[in-house]
């Protein structure tokens, strides 16, 4: 372990060099070229309309991106997007309005109207591309005039009463508002979820979505380079590279990105300005919670069996788990640093918590997680079987979601680790290890029938533990603070996130003014969000970003070994800057076993 | 199977141009007919709730595209349907010489688990047009019988006659394909340790 932390240590001093002579040498004003890794750009509010510009000042209605398009597609497999105007749609407009019309009507609770058009994709591909783009536009076409008659009804509301305002369309007054919208469907049209709104209001919906990913996926490419639409049947043995996939489309303000996990089609429709790739991970997060609840080879087999599958009789009374998971999506930066976050603590107490568990562990138990304020303090698991970042926060999601479950003594779950195994459950035993300070003990177990074990190894680890010094070690653990940036005295710095790639984990100081009031905070997790995907742009990956402007200096560094991401006065200079950072990693470096948990235990 | 409040049923409307598929919907989601005709392109989506046997039924349905040259999304639309209404208008006999045509498309396509007992329901749409018709009950009455007594109604867009009638039959028919295997065994699925592929290479430190 020695030589191997003394060589991590020689990387990151020469980093360190590197970040310094690259500051020094912008602050000089020389042209980084031939360093096609850095990536600084200091002009201020204005920018210059390149990769460094960020709108992430204005409030949350300011989307990051650049303007674009109104209608942008973006297709895995992009094939020629020819305008030729066929002429489809003459009289559209009419139907469209009639189904509006028709919304409103009397019978506007029970009925709603959508309408998909798509022409005649006979294999032609240019003009299936122009189809797909018409398609795009009735889409967020249709969308609009029932949305607009509907929010305009509610506002006029204070002026006048009207009379033929329905629930339905109060509700979907309500849904439109809302920033960003998970659906998860089946690919045969059918709703499994919506995180806004009934499951009423998205029926017809649902029916554009499918018929929006289908219509890509159906026209593929053949060998000899033509595209085509092909059976159902032959389709399921094409391979990825032969089909098209949906990926992206933007409409108006609104990014529609979907994710297609056949059997299963998700669709996040954001406009909080997230780049898409975020809300692409976003949904990947959504789909593996799902699989946390039904394993993937239920999904496959119930599907393969019965293609009209109803999905959501198998997730009921799961809805908060999956809900609280969305919630904390755009709020945690364990989701796009793809990393979780451990509790600061004595390495010794962490040892000495870890080998007690291991003390107490049965055969039974496969992972051990013992988690306070919502942060690992100590993971057990069997060497063999390391575990991915993405299933840690699942495990974490499930004891962070506030139930009253784990208040009336020990809960049984089954959970499925999709990282880990997505054909079969783990079983999960959830109990308090010290309800107070509300610790949580999670014991894994690929045994259904292993509760009582589980439940006697438990209660082993809890009498244990009371009766040592070590209670005392762990309380205080979870009593203390975070920590803040201030106590460090490092000049010009305001805040942090660091990313420990080794270990994939991150650690967060306590925010502080000016970061503190709730604008804030989301504008400094916006913040960086955007420097996050600026640096790992799959066309321009940039290993060092920096940025000034009229709030702050941010700072973006990517190395073998960590990621950081820092703010600094407005007014530091390149030179602070630079000492800053290196006072920041050495002060990281120095309480690295505090903050990290760099062994975890290991179970042969 | 877990109670749920509300089943969702996929219905699929098919038969020859013209026939009056959207029509038939439009009388019984939004009572109203218009004798203008406007081809559908691609799909229309709506929705209608009904009870059932005191049942409540999310009935989407599919309006599919009559005229050939908008036929390319059948095969995603067919996927998972509950119900197929197949569609034809009385005063064309080409429209009922389709039926056969259409079923077997969709049959296809779909590739329904048990397709000699998938459920359709066939609708001879336009009766009010008694001076033009063509096809005889008794004709289309026989047609169904042969491919699996069929229900058969005989329905006016127009009129609304025997449309709230067929559609709740439809919604029957639909319900009555509820899977009674129990998928819950599925929960004994266990992680077998032994078979977990060493993730060394790719995972975490911890």
């Amino acid at each position: 372990m020695s030589s191997s932390q003394q060589e991590q240590h020689l990387a990151d001093a020469t980093e360190l060099e590197e970040l310094e002579r690259r500051l020094t040498l912008e602050s000089e004003g020389l042209d980084l070229d031939g360093e096609p890794g850095a990536h600084v750009d200091d002009d201020g509010e204005g920018g210059n309309g390149g990769d460094g510009e960020l709108g992430g000042e204005d409030e949350d209605d300011n989307p990051l991106e650049l303007s674009k398009p109104d209608v942008v597609f973006h297709m895995e497999d992009s094939f020629n997007q020819h305008d030729d105007d066929e002429d489809m749609d003459d009289d559209d407009a009419g139907e469209n309005d009639a189904m509006t019309e028709g919304d409103r009507g009397e019978d506007a609770r029970a009925s709603r109207g959508n309408s998909f058009r798509a022409g005649e994709g006979e294999g032609k591909r240019s003009r299936a591309g122009s189809n797909v783009r018409r398609a795009y536009e009735e889409l967020s076409q249709g969308r609009s005039p029932t949305v607009r008659s509907h929010a305009s009804s509610i506002t006029s509301r204070h002026d006048t009463e009207e009379p033929q305002r329905t629930d339905a369309a109060l509700e979907e007054a309500s849904w439109v508002e809302e920033d960003k919208h998970i659906i998860i469907l089946s690919d045969a049209g059918k709703p499994i979820y919506t995180r806004h709104g009934s499951e009423d209001m998205i029926v017809t919906r649902a029916g554009v979505i499918q018929a929006l990913i289908s219509f890509i996926e159906e026209n593929y490419r053949r060998p000899d380079g033509t595209h085509g639409s092909v059976p159902f049947r032959q389709q399921k043995e094409m391979t990825e590279d032969e089909r098209d996939e949906l990926m992206w489309f933007k409409a108006g303000e609104f990014y529609f990105v979907f994710l297609v996990r056949s059997p299963l089609y998700l669709l996040m429709v954001s406009k909080t300005g997230e780049a898409v790739k975020h809300l692409k991970q976003q949904l990947e997060y959504v789909y593996s919670q799902l699989l946390s609840i039904t394993t993937l080879s239920h999904i496959q087999r119930a599907f393969h069996r019965w293609s009209n599958y109803d999905l959501r009789c198998h997730l009921a009374g799961m809805e908060k788990f999956t809900e609280h998971l969305i919630d904390r999506l755009q709020a945690d930066y364990a989701f796009f640093l793809n990393a979780y976050q451990c509790l600061p603590m004595d390495p010794s107490v962490r040892d000495k918590l870890g080998a007690l568990i291991q003390q107490h562990k049965q055969k039974e138990v496969v992972f051990a997680l013992v988690v306070g304020n919502g942060k690992v303090m100590s993971l057990m698991r069997p060497r063999r079987f390391p575990l991915k970042p993405q299933d840690i926060l699942l495990m974490l999601n499930v004891v962070q979601t506030p139930t009253r479950s784990f208040d009336v003594g020990e809960t049984w779950m089954p959970l499925c680790l999709p990282h880990f195994n997505s054909s079969g459950f783990m079983h999960a035993h959830v109990t308090y290890l010290h309800e107070e300070e509300g610790i949580f003990l999670l014991l894994l177990s690929n045994k259904q029938d292993a509760f009582k074990t589980l439940s006697t190894c438990r209660n082993e680890i809890v009498s244990s533990l009371a009766d040592s010094k070590l209670l005392a070690g762990v309380l205080r653990a979870v009593r203390a603070e975070s920590f803040r940036v201030s106590t460090l005295k490092i000049p010009d710095l305001r805040h942090f996130v660091y990313k420990h790639i080794k270990t994939n984990q991150f650690t967060v100081p306590a925010l502080e003014p000016p970061y503190s009031e709730p604008d804030e905070e989301r504008r400094l997790f916006c913040l960086y969000q955007h420097v996050e995907s600026q640096m790992h742009a799959n066309n321009r990956p940039v290993k060092l970003f920096f940025r000034s402007s009229l709030q702050e200096a941010v700072l973006g560094w990517a190395t073998a070994t960590f990621e950081l991401y820092a703010v600094f006065d407005a007014l530091a200079t390149k030179q602070t800057v630079t000492a800053s950072v290196l006072a920041l990693l050495k002060w990281i470096k120095k309480s690295e076993t505090r903050l990290f948990m760099t062994s975890p235990q290991l179970t042969s | 199977m877990a109670t749920r409040k509300k089943v969702l049923l996929k219905v699929i409307i098919l038969g020859d141009s013209g026939v009056g598929k959207t029509s038939l919907m439009n009388q019984y989601v939004n009572r109203k007919f218009s004798n203008q005709y406007k081809a559908t392109i691609g799909a229309d989506f709506l929705t209608k709730e009904v009870t059932v046997d005191d049942r409540l039924v999310t009935m989407q349905i599919w309006d599919t595209a009559g005229q050939e040259r908008f036929q390319s999304l059948g095969v995603a639309f067919y996927r998972g349907a509950d119900c197929c209404v197949l569609v034809f208008d009385v005063t064309v006999p080409r429209s009922f010489e389709s039926l056969e045509a259409w079923r077997d498309e969709f049959l296809i396509q779909a590739s329904p688990r048990d397709p000699e007992h998938f459920p359709f329901v066939v609708l001879g749409n336009k009766v009010d047009l008694k001076d033009n018709r063509a096809i005889t009950e008794n004709r289309a009455k026989s047609w169904c019988d042969e491919k699996g007594n069929i229900p058969y109604f005989e329905t006016s867009a127009k009129e609304a006659t025997k449309v709230e009638t067929a559609f709740l039959t439809i919604a029957r028919a639909a319900l009555q394909q509820e899977k009674d295997e129990d998928i819950y065994h599925d929960f004994k699925d266990a992680v077998n340790l032994d078979d977990v592929p060493d993730k060394k290479q790719d995972g975490c430190g911890c």
